[in-house]
């Protein structure tokens, strides 16, 4: 499963934020700025993934990691979950904002964190991927963001 | 870019002003200021609903920045129950992102959730449900679970599936809930939903299931499992499915995992599996995208998961070799990882892709790095390690991260111990490393090493001990790191002046190289610590003649500034006076029955003193109370009356023995308070200051504690330990930490095993004094290893003979040579003890046995006479005593039928002698000769193995011998 959903600016800050664990504020702020360091060892040509030795989640986590434009995604996940699976979530994660804001970018995800939260949402629900199918979810949004200009 | 047109241009400031800031500090500003606009803005009345949702989203940005906003949550859960959709969902979201799940205003959203769940509009429903599974607690569980059941049959597939997971939370929380059989048929119907986006929810759900334990329960839906995994990979799912025109991969990753953790360790469900996942793997590997190699590492990682299957693993392992060679470096260590998983299976089909492998640690990404050498560290193995160490080392001198090279050094030092193949090469590759890991050198290092050294010295004996003193030697005439030479200083003091005590040529030459070496540059004061301590060491051999270098240079330190060299070469000073002094003791006769009181006692009994009959006492002691000569008294004392002054007890005799024995003036014997605390019983030594003091380095048991200081460090010499535990290292004396198991070890030890069998009852009469004093000496000696030594006739027992000298010291052990009853036992040693290693040649022992009558005799002796015993009632200070007092000790170790306390008992039975103490799996027993009334003490302790390891301590020899071929005949 999922644990930690990120999304950090290339000046450090948060964009968005998901935890799906309990875990309490003060910690969330530790991993974060963890996580944060651990983007400078990210290259275009370097491994996405990497093992959490140092516990920053825990120790049997493994936490992945995708630089777009001026974003970085970022995701701690369980053993269980394929590397190689999420890094394709977060391609879809990116494809899909692109078609839901028309060419994304970091003020998008800044002056829309509904649209935005509502997106992940469709897509993880409690650390768990439900759904990786682009239409589906964009068809499902699509109605919302009808519904809501119309009322 | 769609810019928030519909944002107010406040937003845009606040988002712009943060973003140009340099500190935390105007940072912090900005957003206080920005809060309390807030706080009075939020309290205002009839604000339009745009503002708010503004607001909302300002007090979100200011959460995520790190800051409180907690003024913000009850607005939020107002908003909830706005009408319109866009402020319901922010209200939502709000609630989920700032409130934790015992947040006490949870509970005015309950009423919201209960009705926005039962909405006939979709997206209320979805957005609560949303809700419902990031904010769900113990406390309202039961409220929702109700409602949210009833949407697993709702129309919208997206409804469905999302029930499904909040279903799968409330489970979690509270099992009441939904009963367990509800919940099976509610993801089974989960999974035969028309809609895939639900069916791929469901598999989460028995994915958890699964991971929780339940894997006996859904064995039976292998087959559904593998028929879907068939009909996905087969695009029997609608196109939409597709991602980049591969059928599902998210589905069939979840498939994978669900399979691998039903068909581990079982071959039937395994077998249900092999096909598909075959036909999986080929599809996966026929793409040529990243989605497409997911779903090929997670086959590989199915198929090390489940019951093992030879084409798959070949299969797998070829898939993953491709991986390595891609310029990905995402590719590359996915590869290693799913190698690393094959590889815990079978070597096999990994070691062909091995140089593939190696190349992996050239790369320039840390994560890949470490990745390879874990797996490099797990798939070597004897046949391989050369090439792989080689490689390891090749990358030890040229990287040039330190992190990296830690990793590497240990890693290597690790394989060397395990994996090398002879000790030659051991030892080479462990001084490469030294070399260039010198950085890497730290105590615990050392002495592990160390310790491996001394164990393989003691296992092989000299050959290994002049084989490892001709390579450092060697090293010694080239320049070193402190740290090498303090290994090279500590190999030729302990092994090199073992190996060559008799030999003042080679003594002499390793003293000059050592001296040498004190004048070179070196990086710190604690070699030269080293340094001494080596010559020390080498001093104390027998044939040492350079006295006059070591006094000068231990003199010259004297005036060391560091302390602890001062203090070593004040202490090695004094020894050298000593070990001048002893050369000449091999010469010194100890009588231990003082003859030379003879003819003073000779003279006293003429004037009517009474004579000395020390078998009176033992009968005494052996019998107790039974007796009716008035004896001494061995029951003890009431405390109070006592006085816990022990001594006394024994009048003059006890007195006699402390002052043989002035370090330990009561009764030092292996039992004391807390228990059993030495394997050997009678210590008539002061005990060895275990951690070896002074300054920083470990070794070196110079103790200061008055005028045992001489003696203790004289035994942590002699006993070839100095440096190490040496109590750890006799307790610890395991098979398991020998690195270097030589080829012929096994074979060596099952002949002496059946050596021993055959011959022990010979062998066992010739430990006589001689033997046993050697023994003693070498506290380090397991007694399984007496064999071994004995072998080697005379190289390897040198050791001992430093040790024979500190026994000297102490007085009491019978000595070599002897009275005139023992010669006979003395000569036939050597010849007897041959059937050891030359067991296939009889003769020489026959023939030895035609000419040597007496040895014949006493061979016969267990099986002609019938002795028999009777209980000793003593107790534990007794038998203490009276151990002290006869020193005819026979140790053997046997391999028995002895396995539990209860055998043991059985043994002792059969003796018919009886148990004084059981600690443990040691039990200490005594008893006397019905006729002689001699006394015989044993000490044996068993383990759950069958070895048993017996001390007898017999006044008459004869009994010790009687005893253990009686145990021999029925009891091995």
């Amino acid at each position: 499963m999922i644990k930690v959903f990120l999304i950090v600016s290339s000046s450090g800050k948060i964009r968005i934020r998901r935890f799906y664990d309990e875990v309490e504020f003060a910690r969330q702020q530790q991993i974060e700025q963890k996580l944060i360091v651990l983007t400078s060892k990210l290259s275009p040509n370097s491994c996405n993934f990497f093992k959490d030795l140092d516990g920053i989640y825990d120790k049997k986590c493994k936490i992945v990691m995708r630089f777009f434009g001026t974003l970085y995604f970022i995701a701690v996940i369980d053993e269980d979950e394929s590397e190689l699976g999420v890094l394709d979530l977060i391609q879809n994660i990116v494809d899909l904002m692109d078609k839901i804001f028309d060419n994304a970018c970091e003020l998008d995800v800044l002056y829309h964190p509904d649209k935005m939260n509502a997106l992940i949402d469709e897509i993880i629900v409690a650390g768990i991927v439900v759904e990786t199918n682009i239409m589906d979810i964009q068809e499902a949004l699509k109605q919302q963001e009808t519904q809501i200009k119309n009322k | 870019m769609s810019s928030g047109s519909h944002l107010s241009k406040e937003l845009h400031d606040l988002i712009k002003s943060i973003g140009e800031t340099r500190s935390k500090q105007e940072e912090d500003k900005i957003i206080i200021k920005e809060v309390q606009q807030l706080k009075t803005k939020l309290n205002e009345k009839n604000m339009p609903q745009k503002k708010v949702r503004e607001m909302l989203i300002k007090a979100i940005y200011i959460e995520m920045l790190g800051h409180d906003a907690s003024f913000v949550h009850i607005n939020a859960i107002h908003l909830t129950q706005s009408k319109s959709l866009a402020l319901k969902r922010l209200g939502y979201l709000c609630c989920s992102l700032f409130l934790d799940n015992d947040s006490e205003l949870l509970i005015l959203l309950v009423a919201t959730l209960q009705k926005d769940l039962t909405s006939t509009n979709v997206h209320i429903v979805v957005n609560a449900l949303t809700a419902v599974g990031k904010l769900i607690s113990k406390t309202f569980v039961n409220a929702l679970t109700e409602p949210v059941l009833k949407l697993l049959t709702h129309s919208t597939d997206i409804v469905r599936k999302k029930a499904l997971m909040v279903m799968q939370i409330i489970r979690q929380l509270n099992q009441d809930c939904i009963a367990e059989q509800d919940y099976d048929d509610r993801i089974r119907r989960g999974i035969q939903d028309k809609e895939p986006s639900v069916m791929g929810a469901a598999f989460n759900l028995y994915h958890e299931e699964l991971k929780k334990g339940a894997v006996n329960k859904f064995k039976p839906l292998t087959g559904t499992f593998v028929s879907m995994l068939k009909q996905i990979i087969e695009h029997k799912l609608h196109k939409d499915y597709d991602y980049h025109r591969f059928p599902a991969p998210w589905l069939q990753i979840k498939l994978l995992q669900i399979l691998t953790l039903l068909g581990a360790n079982d071959l039937k469900v395994s077998e249900q599996i092999y096909e598909v996942l075959g036909t999986t793997l080929r599809r996966a590997d026929d793409t040529t995208i990243n989605i497409g190699y997911a779903v090929t590492y997670q086959c590989v990682k199915c198929i090390s998961g489940i019951y093992p299957q030879q084409s798959l693993l070949e299969q797998a392992a070829n898939s993953v070799s491709r991986f390595l060679k891609s310029e990905n470096n995402n590719l590359k260590y996915l590869g290693i990882n799913a190698l690393t998983q094959i590889v815990s299976i079978s070597q096999k089909y990994v070691l062909e892709h091995q140089m593939t492998i190696v190349d992996c640690l050239e790369s320039n990404d840390d994560t890949l790095k470490k990745e390879t050498l874990e797996l490099l560290y797990k798939m070597t193995n004897e046949q391989n390690c050369e090439v792989i160490i080689q490689k390891l080392i090749h990358f030890l001198k040229t990287s040039s991260d330190s992190n990296f090279k830690k990793d590497l050094f240990v890693k290597i030092s690790l394989l060397n111990e395990k994996h090398a193949p002879t000790q030659e090469w051991f030892i080479k590759t462990a001084n490469t490393l030294f070399e260039y890991g010198s950085e890497f050198i730290d105590n615990d290092v050392r002495n592990n090493f160390f310790k491996l050294l001394i164990d393989n010295f003691n296992d092989i004996g000299s050959e290994f001990g002049v084989f490892i003193t001709e390579i450092y030697s060697e090293l010694l005439k080239n320049d070193l790191q402190d740290n090498i030479l303090k290994i090279v200083c500590w190999v030729i003091g302990e092994i090199g002046s073992q190996i060559y005590d008799q030999d003042p040529n080679k003594l002499n030459e390793l003293t000059q190289l050592i001296i040498l070496k004190l004048d070179s540059q070196l990086e710190s004061e604690t070699t030269i610590s080293w340094i001494l301590t080596c010559l020390a060491k080498l001093q104390s051999a027998r044939a040492f003649q350079m006295f006059d270098q070591t006094r000068a240079i231990f003199q010259k330190y004297m005036q060391s500034k560091n302390l602890d060299c001062q203090q070593r070469a004040i202490d090695f000073y004094t020894l050298a006076k000593f070990n001048a002094a002893l050369k000449g003791s091999q010469f010194i006769t100890v009588d231990p029955k003082m003859q030379f009181l003879d003819a003073y006692v000779q003279q006293e009994r003429q004037r009517g003193a009474q004579p000395y009959n020390p078998s009176l006492q033992v009968k005494a002691a052996a019998l107790g109370s039974a007796t009716e000569a008035p004896s001494l008294n061995f029951i003890p004392y009431s405390d109070t009356k006592y006085g816990g002054n022990k001594t006394g007890t024994f009048g003059t005799e006890e007195n006699k023995l402390t002052t043989q024995n002035p370090s330990a003036p009561t009764i030092a014997g292996p039992w004391d308070d807390t228990g059993y605390n030495q394997k050997q019983p009678p210590p008539p030594k002061p005990t060895i200051a275990t951690p070896m003091s002074i300054g920083s380095t470990t070794g070196i048991g110079s103790n200061s504690s008055g005028q045992t200081t001489t003696k203790t460090t004289m035994q942590s010499m002699g006993s070839g330990q100095m440096g190490l535990n040496t109590n750890q290292s006799q307790s610890t004396y395991v098979p398991s930490v020998r690195p270097l198991p030589p080829k012929e070890d096994p074979n060596l030890k099952e002949k002496q095993k059946l050596a021993n069998q055959l011959f022990a009852p010979i062998s066992q009469t010739q430990q006589q004094p001689s033997q046993s004093t050697q023994k003693k000496g070498i506290t380090t000696m397991a007694a399984s290893k007496q064999m071994n030594s004995n072998i080697n006739t005379n190289q390897p027992q040198q050791p001992k003979q430093t040790a024979q000298v500190l026994n000297l010291l102490e007085i009491d052990e019978p000595l070599p040579i002897q009275s005139s009853q023992q010669p006979i036992i003395g000569t036939s040693q050597g010849y007897v003890q041959q059937p050891q290693i030359i067991n296939q040649k009889p003769i020489i022992a026959q023939q030895q046995q035609l000419w040597s009558q007496p040895t014949a005799q006493i061979q016969s002796i267990p099986q002609q006479q019938i002795k028999s015993y009777i209980p000793a009632n003593i107790n534990v200070d007794q038998y203490e005593q009276l151990w002290e007092r006869n020193q005819n000790i026979k140790e053997i170790t046997l391999q028995s039928k002895i396995k539990s306390e209860q055998d043991f008992r059985k043994m002792i039975q059969t003796i018919n002698i009886n148990i004084i103490e059981v600690i443990d799996q040691e039990i200490i027993c005594a008893g006397a000769n019905a006729e002689s009334k001699s006394c015989v003490l044993l000490y044996g302790s068993y383990s759950l193995n069958g070895s048993l390891e017996l001390k007898i301590n017999s006044t008459d020899p004869k009994d010790a011998e009687y005893i253990l071929a009686l145990i021999k005949r029925q009891f091995c």
